[in-house]
């Protein structure tokens, strides 16, 4: 049960479609959430769920855990209400949550389905919240299923799930560490370890 | 159809595979492992922690080399997938997450997610279900 890999994609040309349908996240990390209505089938279906568990509700955790759609938990007609249907519905939802800023190279792909009419994949990652366009503590992680129908040259998505936790010490460690672009006006010699 | 039936009774039946679903599977992985590949489709596809796995031979090779298991499930939620994207058959995108502790390893966090699509059974007017995909992580598996 070891044998852990990164992403799995399936082929290059999968990967391609994904990587490309990934820009999905410049828009869900800025000020207006609105553009991914053009993201989004007009009967699509999103959820979330957070982990149950008796923690301080007062953590940044509670934004999401009231919309938690636990059904080990919950019963009607909330099961039905946390279920968000079609897209106007999903896209306002989603403008409502915690602004986000995610960390791009965490992110790890599974494709679950792949099929001429269905895309499946598990996307998985960390980010932080963002207020007043300032990222803030703590990190966060997540695992989010994306069901996507084709359309033209990208995918339309029918079917999303969101998944959030806290983050463990080690994703929080290596979280947001990806080289920032090398400051091009600095005449300083750089040493290498 | 599910397109003729509302919503809302789609979404409730739904809630109620899901969670027969998720009992018959877990309590299956745990003590009737032999049994386990039953539940998924010829062609099935499982991921796990990011290695793909196809095919009731290969899936029962695998499961065969998992140490026994003791799974928790704390959350599941469940969604109809729009039938656009399964050509009408009618399927549902199924998620959990828990905890699992594999005989000699250490307790871990997991999430799963099935796509389970319905079959339909000649004696019984209640769908089969079986799964079509799997993808399982642990919550830390790349620390």
């Amino acid at each position: 049960i070891g044998f852990d890999v990164g992403s799995c994609f399936g082929s290059d040309e999968i990967k391609a479609l994904i990587l490309r349908f990934l820009q999905y996240y410049s828009i869900y990390d800025s000020s207006d959430r609105q553009p991914l209505l053009d993201a989004y089938h007009d009967g699509a279906s999103f959820s979330l769920t957070t982990p149950f568990s008796s923690q301080n509700p007062s953590s940044s955790l509670g934004e999401y855990h009231k919309d938690s759609r636990n059904l080990k938990r919950l019963k009607d007609p909330m099961r039905f209400r946390l279920l968000k249907h079609t897209r106007l519905n999903v896209v306002a939802f989603l403008n409502e949550l915690p602004k986000t800023q995610h960390d791009i190279a965490s992110f790890t792909v599974d494709v679950n389905t792949y099929t001429n009419t269905l895309l499946t994949f598990t996307v998985s990652g960390v980010f932080k919240e963002v207020v007043d366009g300032k990222s803030r503590e703590p990190t966060m992680a997540f695992s989010r299923v994306f069901i996507t129908v084709p359309a033209g040259n990208s995918l339309c998505i029918v079917n999303d799930h969101l998944f959030v936790r806290m983050a463990t010490t080690e994703e929080i460690r290596k979280a947001f560490v990806a080289p920032a672009p090398t400051p091009s006006s600095s005449p300083v010699p750089t040493l290498t370890a | 159809m599910a397109s003729t039936v509302d919503f809302r009774t789609h979404v409730d039946q739904s809630c109620r595979y899901s969670e027969e679903f998720v009992n018959i599977y877990y309590d299956c992985m745990d003590k009737k492992r032999r049994n386990l590949t039953r539940l998924y489709l010829d062609k099935a596809t499982l991921v796990w922690n990011g290695n793909a796995v196809s095919g009731q031979e290969a899936l029962a090779e695998f499961f065969e080399s998992l140490p026994s298991s003791e799974f928790q499930v704390l959350t599941s939620d469940c969604q109809p997938v729009h039938e656009q994207a399964t050509q009408g058959q009618t399927t549902l995108l199924v998620l959990t997450c828990g905890l699992v502790k594999f005989e000699g390893n250490k307790q871990r966090y997991f999430n799963q997610n099935f796509l389970l699509t319905a079959q339909a059974s000649p004696n019984n007017d209640q769908p089969v279900w079986k799964i079509a995909s799997d993808c399982f992580r642990f919550q830390d598996w790349n620390s």
